[in-house]
């Protein structure tokens, strides 16, 4: 059933205005910051495509995201590079019985039509009566497109679309003057900084839309400035940076002043014996740690073998921890759509809801995500994970962390994180852009850079401080998985969902060995 | 509505019998025998498939090719002459140097578990624009005579704009402009071959475990296949079209250790299949009873490592070494994203991260590394990511980028080549980037990075026996992955597939071990290297940017013996 004026379904002409809004035009205000399709416009699109298929269609998924992103090398020139990816898809049998998924990046109503002939002119011959399953009332394809109920969210700001265009001007003029500045500024002897930062901003939208039955609907933007200091001797760096789905949140001229406090702390850096130590990690590490946790919150990943959330030993590699005590009482963790920091779409990539969880209670495990299949035959709904990670804080400032540590590590980020042990949730990177030795409460110096292997499942047992938390900004991130596919490896891709993370002082974080880079 | 499982039937053609088929056979008797040779005739217009059958036996082939489930390609002319109005619209508006990459590109993933894939069709243009010393990138989907219009003149603003705020600028290099056109050579296009048959060829595969029946497992987890048209034109007067063809098979052996008392995930043994490498070619590549036989072989080879006793490896500082997956993906992850000139320069300082092997005026020439060590890029035969121009029209040449342990020349492009300006004059070469300039998709920004690599091994060198058989008291490392510092500097080999070795036998298997290293140590330390027959070819996933992209390539390495390697222990308790 069509919620839009026949009208609406032929006339695609707003995809192409859509893709061009680098033209002076003389659209009204809204319409040109907006870089993404509106709702209306996502269902028109929709509807047109479902129109055109003959063949029994249930869904029809439409992703758009605009990406702006300017960096600044080396403190002075600057690149830019502006995305727009519009992706269409939805499922059809041909061939021999096979199940085709067919997506398309059309922007014209003639060409999406052809695109949906040709597949539709090879699809499958009809299943033999005899090979038919009858439907009932608990099969999951039905149960999957009835209409659902959504949280509602607001992960939209006009000031970041507007940030798309705007942030190239006074904001990016500002970092690099500012940039300039102490850059200047250097005393004298003192090796000068090269700096480079990067300014990214984004708007997505995504409609999971069912015939007669469930649409979900979402958009959102983001943001996101990095920047870092390096001495020209390569002797010490260091890196800040802040994230937030509305720009007018975000500080640019702080970022710059911090990255560079940061490296001019990092001078002279000495070498310490690697070893366990009482380590205090800002939020951008402690991020970088929770952000690996995803894969093990869904149950799958706790079955068969040993893993974080299994009960060792246990017989059928079945019995998970539910309900024990899996981490220190301090550790919270919950997902919510409607977190102001860490907010995410109401639903999951396929249109099922999805509400806040709870997954660590005051250190106990309270939930998993169960897939479609096992959460429907247990009356829940089914969930793909954590889509984004807020860690209850505490009320330790970082001043009272390093205050209360006689001997310690202060680790401001790390880089290159990797999963190196699935079963023990082991993970293996390197400190980066600060690192500093505590001794008697205070900072005594600045260290040369560390590899590490840990586990965060230990780490969170080891609490001896938690701080506020924070939504952390992560710049470039190394996917932890790489599998080639046909889109081009985008699982990972920047915008990052949000982490909101404390730091926290934690017992004998295992620094395994040095590390040359800095 | 759900099908019966009983639908599984026997295949009208056994995947033996698909394996089988010589290539020639497969040509003849094939519907498609008129498309060999050519890439693929008809296609699309944006479009992905993903085909999966839960039962793993399809009931009949299709007749269908691949291409015939989308639209028609796109006609080059019609690319060509978007190029030329985006390259004049952007001068027009004021670009002292402009150029675009228009393509549209296929890939077909097919997977061995559950027989699922994804057919994937992109149509594309990303542009650049230089003003003033500064370049700005667009980047965009489904080109129209407006909307490249309007791109290259929002580029030339953007840029423009940015030069008022920036205070240096770049300029290109002058390269020899460029025409014509070029195609992958191919002897099947897998887009002009039914999905079935690509099913069958992977099912050729899995059933070499029922005939082998040891505990060596072989498995072609997935094979994508790429074809692309790919226009570059350039304010230059460059103008050329190539079509180009990848296959990136994730292909490996699953040893089985034989050791009792382990649990079942510390017996896996994972290594990869080099025999089936990324490469420039068709279908013809995993057909052919050849390839079986190599696979064969490879997997009986396999067999003797699995009977090795499982223990936990001792920590401290041994001998190393490492096979050639290893020494590949060693050098891989640390010495080939530290000759990128971009990361020297100190450009991606903010992403990816910077170079140990900077600044270039302490480095080119001087002794780095082992003398043992010479690396180069290669270009020509079934290389992965052969092409005829790379993407900014430079002629790809095969470089040595270090020879005997010094750094000889960076991956440059026409943007940074003039750092390199004395360093060419003093080696009486012209300056000239080496043509690694590429993209994945042509809306993103091209990055230098080669299509493929090699260690280069040492002519009637030893073999990973003789290399053994020379070590007192170490440790040889089959496989595993490696984690590296965003300089290059250093790294991690974690979860190995690594032995013990006594007085020059294998004596068992080590568990929860890594071996943590910094890379000038390491290679200084190289002993021997080994002959081309322990040569492997491994893919290297290049990750950089915001947003991430990722640029495959492969790496030949042989094996190489090094002085020593620091090895710490992984053993973590959770309970």
């Amino acid at each position: 059933m069509s919620v839009l004026p026949p009208s609406r379904l032929t006339d695609l002409s707003f995809l192409a205005r859509r893709a061009d809004t680098s033209s002076d035009d003389d659209r009204d205000a809204h319409n040109a910051t907006r870089r993404v399709l509106t709702h209306d416009e996502a269902l028109a699109l929709a509807e047109s495509a479902l129109r055109m298929i003959t063949a029994p269609v249930q869904t029809i998924v439409i992703n758009h995201r605009a990406t702006a992103v300017t960096k600044i090398v080396n403190g002075q020139h600057l690149r830019c590079l502006d995305l727009d990816e519009l992706r269409l898809e939805f499922p059809l049998r041909i061939g021999s019985k096979l199940q085709v998924t067919i997506g398309t990046n059309v922007r014209d109503a003639e060409t999406l039509q052809a695109v949906i002939r040709r597949a539709e002119s090879r699809k499958a011959p009809s299943i033999r009566k005899e090979d038919e399953e009858p439907g009932d009332a608990d099969d999951p394809s039905l149960v999957w497109s009835r209409p659902k109920q959504y949280l509602p969210v607001s992960l939209w700001h006009d000031s970041t679309a507007r940030a798309m265009a705007t942030a190239r001007g006074e904001a990016l003029a500002n970092m690099v003057r500012q940039m300039h500045m102490l850059r200047e500024r250097q005393g004298v002897g003192m090796s000068p900084f090269a700096m480079a930062g990067t300014i990214a901003v984004s708007a997505r939208a995504r409609l999971c839309h069912y015939v007669n039955g469930m649409s979900a609907w979402g958009e959102c933007t983001d943001s996101e400035v990095t920047v870092s200091a390096r001495t020209l001797d390569g002797k010490a760096s260091g890196w800040s940076g802040q994230a937030h789905r509305d720009w007018d949140q975000i500080q640019p001229e702080r970022v710059v002043r911090d990255a560079v406090e940061m490296a001019n702390r990092m001078r002279g850096a000495v070498r310490l014996e690697p070893g366990r130590y009482t380590t205090v990690l800002g939020p951008a590490a402690v991020g970088q740690l929770v952000r690996m946790m995803h894969y093990w919150f869904a149950v799958q990943a706790n079955r068969g073998l040993t893993s974080p959330f299994g009960l060792t030993n246990s017989p059928d590699g079945k019995q998970l921890r539910l309900g024990q005590r899996v981490f220190d009482e301090r550790i919270s963790m919950w997902s919510d759509p409607d977190d102001p920091m860490g907010g995410y779409f109401p639903f999951f990539g396929d249109g099922w809801p999805s509400g806040k969880g709870v997954w660590i209670e005051h250190g106990v495990l309270r939930t998993l995500a169960y897939d479609e299949s096992e959460a429907l035959a247990m009356g829940r709904l089914p969930m793909v994970g954590p889509m984004s990670v807020h860690v209850a804080g505490g009320t330790t400032t970082l001043e009272e962390m390093i205050a209360n540590c006689d001997r310690g590590v202060y680790v401001h980020r790390f880089g290159n994180v990797q999963v190196a042990n699935n079963e023990s949730g082991g993970l293996i990177g390197t400190t980066r852009d600060g690192c500093f030795l505590i001794t008697d409460g205070k900072i005594a110096h600045p260290i040369t850079n560390f590899r590490f292997f840990e586990s965060p499942f230990l780490v969170f047992n080891r609490i001896l401080a938690v701080g506020v938390p924070e939504r952390v900004a992560f710049g470039f991130l190394r996917p932890n998985q790489i599998i080639p596919s046909v889109d081009g490896d985008r699982e990972d891709e920047w915008p990052n969902p949000p982490i909101v993370v404390p730091p926290l002082m934690v017992r004998d974080f295992n620094f395994s060995s040095l590390s040359d880079a800095v | 509505m759900r099908t019966s499982s009983s639908l599984s039937t026997s295949p009208v053609l056994s995947a033996t019998e698909m394996v089988r088929h010589s290539r020639r056979a497969f040509l003849a008797q094939s519907s498609l025998a008129l498309a060999s040779g050519l890439m693929a005739r008809s296609a699309v217009a944006g479009t992905v498939m993903a085909i999966s059958d839960r039962h793993v036996r399809v009931p009949a082939r299709s007749k269908h090719t691949v291409a015939s489930f989308a639209p028609p390609l796109v006609d080059p002319e019609v690319m060509r002459t978007f190029a030329r109005t985006a390259i004049e619209a952007a001068t027009q508006a004021g670009a002292r140097y402009a150029d675009i990459r228009i393509g549209d590109c296929r890939r077909f993933r097919c997977e061995d578990r559950f027989f699922q894939g994804d057919l994937n069709y992109s149509y594309g243009y990303g542009l650049r624009a230089e003003v003033d010393g500064v370049t700005a990138f667009v980047g965009g989907a489904n080109p129209t005579a407006e909307r490249i219009v309007l791109a290259a003149r929002s580029a030339v603003a953007t840029a423009r704009g940015l030069a008022k705020i920036s205070r240096t600028s770049e300029a290109f290099a002058a390269m020899p402009v460029v025409t014509g056109e070029w195609n992958t050579p191919l002897e099947i296009d897998p887009f002009s071959v039914s999905p079935d048959d690509h099913v069958y060829a992977l099912a050729g595969f899995a059933q070499l475990n029922q005939i082998f029946r040891g505990p060596v497992d072989v498995r072609v987890e997935q094979i994508l296949w790429k074809a692309e048209t790919r226009v570059f034109a350039s304010s230059d007067g460059s103008m050329v079209t190539q079509r180009l063809a990848g296959v990136l098979p994730s292909a490996s052996l699953t040893g089985s250790s034989q050791d009792p008392s382990a649990s079942m995930g510390q017996r896996l043994m994972p290594h990869p299949l080099t025999l089936l490498p990324p490469s420039s070619a068709g279908f013809e590549c995993v057909l052919g009873v050849e390839i079986r036989e190599r696979v064969e072989r490879a997997m009986h080879d396999l067999v003797p490592w699995t009977a090795y006793a499982l223990a936990q490896g001792d920590v401290g500082r041994k001998e190393l070494v490492l096979d050639g997956p290893i020494s590949a993906s060693v050098i891989g992850a640390t010495v080939l994203p530290a000759l990128v000139l971009d990361r020297v320069l100190g450009e991606e300082q903010d992403v990816t991260g910077t170079s140990v092997l900077a600044p270039p005026e302490d480095i080119l020439g001087k002794p780095m590394f082992s003398p043992l060590l010479n690396v180069s890029t290669v270009t020509g035969g079934t290389h992965f990511g052969r092409m005829q121009w790379d993407d900014e029209g430079v002629v790809p040449q095969p470089r040595r980028m270090i020879e005997r342990g010094a750094v000889v020349d960076y991956l440059a492009t026409r943007a940074n080549l003039q750092t390199l300006e004395a360093w060419y004059a003093t080696r009486g070469e012209p300056l000239r980037p080496p043509g690694v300039f590429r993209s994945e998709d042509v809306w993103d920004i091209p990055r230098a990075m080669p299509g493929a690599c090699v260690v280069e091994s040492i002519n009637n060198g030893p073999s990973l026996a003789e290399l053994i058989s020379t070590v007192k008291d170490g440790v040889v490392v089959r496989n595993g992955f490696v984690n590296a510092d965003q300089q290059g500097a250093g790294g991690a080999i974690f979860g190995p597939v690594a032995f013990e070795v006594r007085n020059g036998a294998i004596t068992r298997r080590l568990l929860e071990i890594q071996i943590e290293f910094s890379i000038k140590q390491l290679l200084q330390g190289i002993l021997a290297v080994g002959g081309p027959r322990t040569e492997s070819v491994v893919t290297n996933h290049v990750v950089s940017g915001i947003p991430v992209r990722v640029l495959d390539q492969t790496i030949t390495a042989p094996a190489m013996h090094l002085r020593n390697g620091n090895i710490t222990s992984t053993a973590l308790r959770l309970s």
